[in-house]
């Protein structure tokens, strides 16, 4: 076991480094990208395996997946086309014997069990260019085939279109030598012309439990722009989310049967979020096409684009910070410190290794050999704080973040701090000593006024802060109660239907209480205490609301507790501007 | 102390009671290997992970142990120096077939020798390179080395392979400590 990283104090005694040299295999000959690593515990006995989603050396069928015992790799299973991701997930909840891994390849998503073939999911043809499909119909119904005027049309419709939007008969075709053209539309005209979907990324998303293990959607972003929402069990779409670009790579934040919210990104560096029933909102869009998107510490989230620029985002999608790495970034992944309750950012970095952050704060470096083309920390084995690492030769290296690492101590060990500190002695005696004494004792009661108000605003301003923090603080703790609300009727009179459902285990606080609110609307009742919520159960709330004008109006609905300021959850409904009566 | 009573000491006769230590990680086999020193009648069928720990009682050649099963989760791993000070011998306890976590044992062993509490003390440590049985496990000399075991100077150590389950070369194993700790402490007295 050759360490891969420098280790300066390894040898004897405990070193000063933060991570155990654990395995180093130069010769693992993995080709992986961001997104390409899992840690599961297929079989639900304990011990997590190592799994690489395996681009292999380009020839064809030569991808797999390959699934490690530490450094050993166990098992590898084909697969036909390069897969763009893999990712575990559970279909029961609190039952680890569930365990189900998903491969995105080509135009399926793969599913095994215990790693043995479970199920495919195909994504559904898209409808290919109408102008093409036209050409390849008149084709179809024509006696004698005219191979050259539909050669014409076909090279016509590729130079106005582009390459990425026709089909690959045409492509196929118009590639072919022009004496094979004729048997080769001849045996196809006469199908209707489809397109190939191809999966983009995957990714999951909680279903209703904040427990672990907790069952999961899959969530599966596709060429055609979309993200399709699967049920764990049952592997039907169970909602589509569209985008109108692919996405690269995908991020759940929340429940999916609560408010969770899905963040996107795109080819081109487009970022936004969508939740089930709403449109996407656009985030922004990054200078550079991005690498890797992941969780920034509570539900933000951090992007790695490839001009070396790492964003972070509040979970509302404004932009946080921004900083400039030293080379381009390869992945990124957050690394939740067990021991001190922090959320770091581990970047990998062309020429650097990787670099650890605490927010903006740059807190650790590891140095490797050679680049890392992919990461993943999770559990291995027993071991809860692993973290693998290919590098671009192929090499494995896995270390471990020792128990007792700290990474607090950004303040201290800031060496300008101390150089500050210095520069303030004033040696006596000096000018500027006699002056300053001279000053304090002629100007001594302007000195102390100036003090005083400024120690004053001082504690005004904290008092301010504080208020600001008590009134918009969260709860750190996920709201365990969803709301749902529809409207009935045809107005003006609406009943407004209200699902509150307890999604936790135990039984709701007391003190819960609705509101809704709308500028123009008459609203009864306005306010409605809610009992105990016991687990599980939808409690069917019912409110009448009648619009005051022809505005369509947008009614807000708050759940709120007795004696705080700010409501915990919130949904709002639109009531649909009223039909005129109609006299009889 | 009566001359009687020296006298028994000495020859090893009356019973003494001592503290041991059971440390290793988490799935080593702690848990199991005490229980195998348990009466018959009072033996665990199953045993689940210890949270914290357990303080188990045995005897063994006229020696009372008092064996406290330390859990081996890393987040229990910090409450085993607080045991270091009152204890006269450790059990350490390794996976054998858990090569990616020798280094987590090594450094949890490391900082075991380096404890003012330990460093400085002739304390018997007797290492158990346990689960013998599977397929891919190390032997002891490889995980000697790997644990760096030759720099042990002034500690009596020893190191056997086990299989906790079945019972194998865990009697030799304690032999060996009972032993030592009847060297240091019982007979010096
Ligand atoms: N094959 C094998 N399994 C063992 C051996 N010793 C313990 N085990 C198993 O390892 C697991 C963990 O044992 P346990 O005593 O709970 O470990 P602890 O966490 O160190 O207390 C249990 O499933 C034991 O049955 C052994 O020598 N061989
Ligand atoms: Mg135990």
């Amino acid at each position: 076991m050759n360490g891969l990283g420098i280790d300066r104090h390894g040898v004897g005694g405990l070193g000063t480094s933060r991570w155990l040299e654990a395995i180093w295999e130069p010769g693992a000959r993995i080709y992986c990208l961001p997104g390409g690593l899992e840690m599961l515990d297929i079989s639900g006995d304990g011990d997590a395996r190592f799994i690489v989603a395996d681009l292999g050396t380009g020839a064809a069928e030569s991808a797999k997946i390959r699934v490690f015992k530490g450094g050993d790799q166990i098992t590898e299973h084909s697969m036909i086309d390069p897969p763009c991701g893999v990712v575990g997930f559970y279909s029961e909840n609190g039952e680890p014997q569930s365990a189900l891994l998903a491969v995105g390849a080509g135009s399926s998503v793969y599913i095994y069990k215990n790693m043995r073939p479970h199920f495919k999911y195909c994504l559904p043809y898209m409808d290919a260019h109408p102008k093409e499909r036209e050409i390849w119909h008149r084709a179809g119904l024509e006696e004698e085939l005219n191979v050259l005027s539909l050669s014409d049309e076909l090279e016509l419709l590729l130079k106005e279109l582009g390459a990425a939007t026709i089909s690959p008969r045409t492509l196929k075709f118009l590639g072919m030598d022009v004496s094979l053209r004729f048997s080769f539309a001849e045996q196809y005209r006469r199908i209707p012309l489809s397109k190939a979907n191809a999966v983009t990324t995957i990714d999951t998303i909680r279903k209703d439990s904040w427990n672990d293990p907790a069952s999961s959607c899959l969530l599966i972003g596709t060429e055609s722009g979309e993200i399709l929402v699967l049920d764990s069990r049952a592997f039907s779409v169970v909602d589509k989310l569209p985008l109108g670009w692919p996405p690269v790579s995908l991020l759940s934040t929340g429940l999916w049967a609560g408010d969770g919210h899905i963040i996107a990104i795109g080819r081109d560096g487009k970022l936004g979020s969508v939740r089930k029933g709403c449109a996407l909102r656009l985030w922004d869009k990054l200078s550079a096409p991005a690498v890797a998107l992941t969780t920034l510490a509570g539900d933000n989230a951090a992007v790695a684009a490839m001009d070396g620029t790492l964003v972070g985002f509040s979970k509302k999608g404004i932009k946080l910070w921004q900083l400039q790495l030293p080379g381009i970034a390869l992945d990124l992944i957050s690394l939740p410190v067990l021991q001190s309750g922090l959320s770091l950012l581990a970047v990998s970095v062309a020429g650097s290794g990787v670099l650890l952050y605490d927010g903006k704060f740059h807190v650790d470096s590891i140095k490797t050999a050679e680049p890392i083309s992919a990461i993943k920390h999770g559990r291995m084995g027993q071991e809860e704080r692993a973290m693998a690492m290919v590098t671009i030769g192929g090499g494995l290296n896995v270390k471990i973040l020792k128990r007792t690492a700290d990474f607090s101590v950004k303040a201290s060990t800031n060496p300008t701090m101390n150089s500050n500190n210095n520069r303030f002695t004033i040696p006596k005696k000096t000018r500027l000593f006699v002056e300053q004494t001279i000053r304090e004792r002629s100007e001594a009661a302007k000195i102390h006024n100036a003090f005083q108000s400024a120690f004053l605003r001082l504690r005004l301003t904290v008092a301010r802060k504080a208020v600001e923090i008590l009134a918009t603080n969260q709860e750190f703790r996920p709201n365990p109660i969803t709301l749902e609300a529809s409207v009935l009727g045809l107005g003006p009179n609406y009943l407004i239907k209200i699902l509150v459902t307890n999604i936790s285990d135990g039984l709701s606080d007391t003190e819960l209480f609705l509101v809704c609110r709308d500028e123009n609307a008459d609203i009864k009742p306005r306010v409605i205490d809610l009992p105990l919520l016991p687990s599980g159960i939808p409690i069917p709330v019912s409110v009448n609301a009648t619009p005051r004008g022809k505005i369509p109006g947008k009614v807000h609905i708050m759940l709120c507790k007795m004696g705080k300021v700010k409501p915990i959850a919130l949904t709002t409904v639109v009531l649909p501007v009223p039909e005129d009566d109609i006299e009889v | 102390m009566g001359l009687f009573d020296r006298l028994t000491g000495l020859l090893g006769l009356k019973k003494k009671e001592v503290n041991v230590l059971v440390i290793g990680l988490n799935n080593s086999g702690k848990s199991t290997v005490i229980n195998h020193f348990k009466r018959e009648d009072d033996r665990c069928i199953d045993i689940v992970p210890t949270v914290g720990f357990n303080v188990e009682k045995f005897a063994f050649k006229n020696v009372g142990f008092t064996a406290f099963d330390m859990s081996g989760h890393d987040r229990y791993r910090s409450l085993w120096e607080h045991y270091y000070k009152d204890c006269q011998g450790i059990i350490f306890i390794i996976d054998s077939s858990d090569k990616l976590r020798l280094v987590v044992a090594k450094e949890e062993l490391d900082m075991l020798l380096q404890h003012p509490d330990v460093a400085g003390r002739k304390i018997p440590i007797l290492f158990l390179a346990n689960k013998m049985d599977l397929p891919d496990s190390l032997t002891t000399v490889k995980l000697a080395s790997g644990l760096g075991l030759d720099r042990i100077q002034n500690k009596p150590w020893h190191i056997r392979a086990t299989n906790a389950v079945t019972g194998e070369g865990l009697q030799p194993a304690i032999e060996w400590l009972t032993d030592q700790i009847r060297d240091i402490y019982i007979n010096k007295r």
